[in-house]
C-alpha cells in the first residue's frame, strides 16, 4: 500500500531502544516517510532526549536493561512538559492482555516486533489517528488508501 | 483425593469383653447360688431332722408313759374284780401311778362307787350322761381330751371293768395329770429356741407352755397353715409359720396310743445359725467374683482399650497426613501392644523420610521443569531479537527503502526474508508448546466482534489463495452473536493454523471457512479443503506434537509439526474440542468446537 513519502515530512520523533539494530530499521523506516528521528538506547538518556527536543511522538522498546519501557513512560507521564506526548511501545513477544496493560498504564498502543517495513508505517499512523495534532494526517492516510 | 479405604467406627472393645466377663460371672453366681441353695436344703433338711428326732423321741416317751398307765390302769381293773377292797386297788394303783390325780369306779348307772385322789375329797355322784359311755358299752378304752383342771392340762382314761364272767358292771375312770407326762414337750423352747405342742388329729391344740392359747381353742391349721397329717410328711422340710409367727421349720410326729401329734418347730433364722462359716464363704466368692469382675474390666480398659485407642489415634492422625506424629502409649511398653506401637512408628518413619525424600525429588524436578521452559522462553527471545533485525532489514530492502535493488539479487533477498519468516514462525512454535508444557499459557477472554474477526482471517489469507489460484469461501451463521466473550488471539492462532494448513496442502479446487452456532452454547469453526487429505492412519497421531506424515512431508510442505498440537491445546484450554475428518485425495475437514459466550452490545468496547 503506497504511502506518500513525505508523510512525517517536519514531525520529530523520538526512537528508544536498546538494540540498535531494531533501532536502526525503525529510524530508517521513519526517515524514510521524512520524520526528523532522534534515537537513544537507554530508558534515562531517552527521557532526557524528549524533555529537550519534545517530539510529536514516541516509539520506546518495553524490555530494555536498566530503566525498561514501563519506567521510561512513567517518568514522562509525571513531567507536565512531556504527558501530553503519545508514545508507543514496542514489544518483542506479545502475551494475550499486554495491549489492554500498555494502554492501561498509559502508552497510546504499542506494536509487536518484527517492525514489518512494508506495512510498519501504516500501521503506526493507525495507531495515531485519534491525536488531534495528527488531525492532519487523516486526510493524508484517507488519500493514501484511495490511491 | 478419594478415600479407597472407609475407617469404621471403632466397637467398644470394654463393652464387647466385659460382656464375656459378665456372662462368665453370672455363670459363677449362678454356681455360688446353686451351692448356696443346695447347702440352704441340707442345713433345713438337719434341721427337719433334728426336729422330727426330738418329736418321735416325745412320742415314744409319751407312748411308753401311756402304755405303762393304761396297762396298770388294766391291771387294777383286775384288781378291783378279784379284790374284796375296791378302796385298796385304787390307793395302790395312785401309789404306783404319780401322774394320776384321781381315780373313780362308776357302774353303769352312772354312780361313783369308789373315789380316791391324791389331794381334797372326791364327789359321790357324777352325771349319768358321761361321754365315754358308749365306748365303755363296746367295752373300750375311753380317752377324753385335754381340759384344765386347777390350771394343770388333764386327760381322762376310761377303762371297761369286767367280771370273771365276762360281764361288765363298771367303769375306771383315770384322772391323769399330763404336765409331768408333757413338761418335756412345753418346756423344749429353752433349747435352741425350738418349740413343742401337742394338737389332735384335727389340728386343735392341746398342749403348749401358753395355756391362754390352749384355752382360746386354737386350731394350728388356720395359724401354721398346714394340717397335722401334712406336718408329718418327712420328705421335705415343712417351712412353715410358726405357731406364734415367724418363719419356722416344723415337723409332726404322731403318737402311737392317741391319735395326736407332738408338733415341733424352729425358726428357720435359727436353724442358718449354725450356717455362718459356709455362708461366709458364699459371701467372700460373691466379693471375689465381683472384685475380679470390675479389676477384669479395668485391666482390660487400661491394658488394652485405652492403648488400643491410643494406637488407633496415632494411626489415624498419621493417615491424616501428619507424617511427623508418633504414636505414645504410656505402661504397656514392654507388651505386644507397646511392640506394635513401635513398629508402628518405625514405619511412620520410614514414610515420612521416603515422602520427605519424594517431595524433595518432586520440588527438584519441578525446578528443573521451570527451569527448562525458563531457558526455552529466555532463549526463543535471544533467537528472534536477530532474526527479527535480519527480517527488519530485509524489509527495507525489499521495500526499496534501503535504495533500489533488481533482479537477481531482489530474488535472493527475498528469499532470506522467507526463510527468515518461516524462522521466526518455527521459533514462535516452539515458544508456544514450551509455554504450554509449562502451563504458563494463558487464556484471556476480552470483549470481541466475531464477524470482524473472522473477516481479518480472511484478509489474511486471501493473498494466499489468490496465490495459488484457489476458491476461498467463507460461510459465517447470520444466527451468531455479534459480540462475544473470548481470547481472540488464541482463537485468530487457531483458526490461521488451520487455514493455512489447508492452504499448504490444497493445489486445487477450495478452501470453505465455516463458523456456524452450533447448540444452545457452543460455536464451530470448520476448515474445509479440497487438497491431498490424510490416510486414515495417520489420523490418529495428527494432532501429536512433531508428527507429520513422514520426512519427504517436511521437506515438500515445511513446518515444524507443532501446528496441530498448539492448535489441539489451545482448543483444549479455551474448553473446546478438535475433530478431523479427511479422505485420501479427496480433501480434509477441521472442525473446532468452543462454547459461546454472546454479550449484548453495550458490553462491547471496540476492541479490533
Amino acid at each position: 500500500m503506497p504511502v506518500a513519502r513525505n508523510i512525517l515530512n517536519g514531525w520529530r520523533v523520538v526512537v528508544i531502544d536498546d538494540e540498535a539494530d531494531s533501532l536502526e530499521v525503525a529510524t530508517r523506516i521513519l526517515v524514510y516517510y521524512g520524520a526528523h528521528v532522534e534515537t537513544a538506547q537507554e530508558g534515562l538518556t531517552g527521557v532526557k532526549l524528549v524533555q529537550q527536543s519534545r517530539p510529536h511522538f514516541i516509539v520506546c522498546d518495553l524490555s530494555m536493561p536498566g530503566m525498561d519501557g514501563w519506567q521510561v513512560l512513567r517518568l514522562l507521564k509525571d513531567d507536565q512538559s512531556t504527558m501530553t506526548i503519545p508514545v508507543i511501545a514496542l514489544t518483542a513477544h506479545a502475551m494475550p492482555g499486554d495491549r489492554d496493560r500498555a494502554v492501561g498504564a498509559g502508552f497510546h498502543n504499542y506494536l509487536s516486533k518484527p517492525l514489518k517495513p512494508a506495512t510498519f508505517i501504516m500501521d503506526l499512523l493507525k495507531l495515531l489517528i485519534d491525536v488531534p495534532d495528527f488531525e492532519p494526517l487523516k486526510h493524508e492516510i484517507e488519500k493514501s488508501y484511495e490511491v | 483425593m478419594p478415600e479407597r479405604f472407609v475407617v469404621p467406627t471403632p466397637v467398644k472393645l470394654t463393652e464387647q469383653l466385659s460382656r464375656r466377663v459378665g456372662v462368665m460371672s453370672l455363670i459363677a453366681v449362678l454356681a455360688l447360688s446353686l451351692g448356696l441353695l443346695s447347702d440352704s436344703l441340707t442345713k433345713l433338711l438337719a434341721t427337719q431332722a433334728n426336729i422330727s428326732n426330738l418329736g418321735r423321741s416325745f412320742v415314744a416317751q409319751f407312748d411308753e408313759l401311756l402304755a405303762r398307765t393304761s396297762g396298770d390302769l388294766a391291771a387294777t381293773t383286775e384288781m378291783i374284780v378279784q379284790s374284796t377292797s375296791v378302796e385298796y386297788a385304787l390307793r395302790t394303783a395312785l401309789e404306783r401311778n404319780p401322774p394320776l390325780i384321781s381315780l373313780k369306779l362308776v357302774n353303769l348307772q352312772g354312780v361313783v362307787t369308789a373315789d380316791r385322789r391324791r389331794m381334797g375329797k372326791g364327789e359321790t355322784l357324777i352325771k349319768i350322761a358321761q361321754p365315754w359311755i358308749d365306748s365303755i358299752r363296746k367295752r373300750e378304752q375311753w380317752i377324753s381330751r385335754v381340759y384344765t383342771h386347777f390350771d394343770t392340762p388333764t386327760v381322762d382314761i376310761v377303762l371297761p371293768v369286767i367280771n370273771e364272767e365276762g360281764g361288765l358292771y363298771a367303769a375306771l375312770v383315770a384322772q391323769i395329770d399330763l404336765t409331768a407326762m408333757w413338761n418335756g414337750v412345753v418346756t423344749i423352747a429353752d433349747l435352741d429356741e425350738r418349740v413343742g405342742y401337742v394338737v389332735d388329729s384335727e389340728g386343735r391344740l392341746l398342749v403348749y407352755r401358753d395355756l391362754s392359747i390352749v384355752q382360746a381353742e386354737t386350731n394350728i391349721t388356720d395359724r401354721v397353715g398346714m394340717t397335722p397329717v401334712q406336718l408329718s410328711s418327712p420328705s421335705l422340710p415343712n417351712l412353715t409359720i410358726g405357731l406364734e409367727g415367724g418363719l419356722v421349720v416344723a415337723f409332726a410326729a404322731r403318737f402311737k396310743s392317741v391319735p395326736w401329734y407332738v408338733v415341733v418347730e424352729q425358726p428357720v433364722l435359727v436353724a442358718f445359725r449354725t450356717f455362718g462359716f459356709s455362708s461366709l464363704l458364699y459371701l467372700v466368692g460373691f466379693l471375689v467374683t465381683g472384685i475380679m469382675l470390675l479389676r477384669g474390666r479395668r485391666f482390660v480398659n487400661t491394658a488394652l482399650v485405652k492403648p488400643l485407642n491410643q494406637l488407633r489415634e496415632g494411626v489415624e492422625e498419621i493417615r491424616q497426613g501428619n507424617l511427623s506424629a508418633r504414636i505414645e502409649i504410656v505402661g504397656v511398653e514392654n507388651n505386644e501392644i507397646g511392640t506394635l506401637a513401635s513398629t508402628l512408628n518405625a514405619m511412620a518413619e520410614r514414610i515420612e523420610t521416603r515422602t520427605q525424600e519424594l517431595v524433595r525429588a518432586n520440588t527438584a524436578a519441578r525446578e528443573s521443569a521451570r527451569l527448562k521452559s525458563e531457558f526455552i522462553s529466555t532463549m526463543s527471545h535471544e533467537l528472534r531479537t536477530p532474526l527479527n533485525a535480519m527480517l527488519g532489514f530485509s524489509g527495507i530492502l525489499m521495500e526499496g527503502m534501503g535504495g533500489q535493488i533488481d533482479g537477481e539479487a531482489r530474488h535472493m533477498i527475498s528469499r532470506i526474508d522467507a526463510n527468515g519468516k518461516r524462522l521466526l514462525a518455527l521459533i514462535n512454535d516452539i515458544l508456544d508448546v514450551a509455554k504450554i508444557e509449562a502451563g504458563r499459557m494463558e487464556i484471556a477472554e476480552v470483549p470481541t466482534c466475531l464477524p470482524l474477526l473472522v473477516d481479518s482471517w480472511v484478509v489474511q489469507n486471501e493473498v494466499l489463495a489468490h496465490k495459488k489460484k484457489l476458491d476461498f469461501k467463507l460461510e459465517l451463521d447470520p444466527k451468531l452473536p455479534q459480540n462475544i466473550l473470548i481470547d481472540k488471539e488464541r482463537l485468530t492462532q487457531i483458526a490461521i493454523n488451520l487455514l493455512s494448513n489447508a492452504f499448504k496442502f490444497t493445489e486445487e479446487g477450495q478452501v470453505v471457512l465455516c463458523v456456524n452456532h452450533l447448540g444452545e452454547d457452543q460455536f464451530m469453526i470448520q476448515v474445509k479443503d479440497t487438497g491431498i487429505g490424510i490416510p486414515p492412519h495417520a489420523l490418529n497421531f495428527i494432532f501429536d506434537e512433531f508428527r507429520q506424515l513422514d520426512g519427504s512431508t517436511r521437506r515438500v510442505y515445511g513446518g515444524t509439526g507443532l501446528g496441530l498440537s498448539i492448535v489441539r491445546n489451545l482448543t483444549r484450554m479455551m474448553g473446546g474440542t478438535i475433530s478431523v475428518s479427511s479422505t485420501l485425495g479427496v480433501g480434509s475437514v477441521f472442525t473446532v468446537t468452543l462454547p459461546l459466550k454472546p454479550l449484548s452490545q453495550s458490553a462491547l468496547t471496540p476492541n479490533i
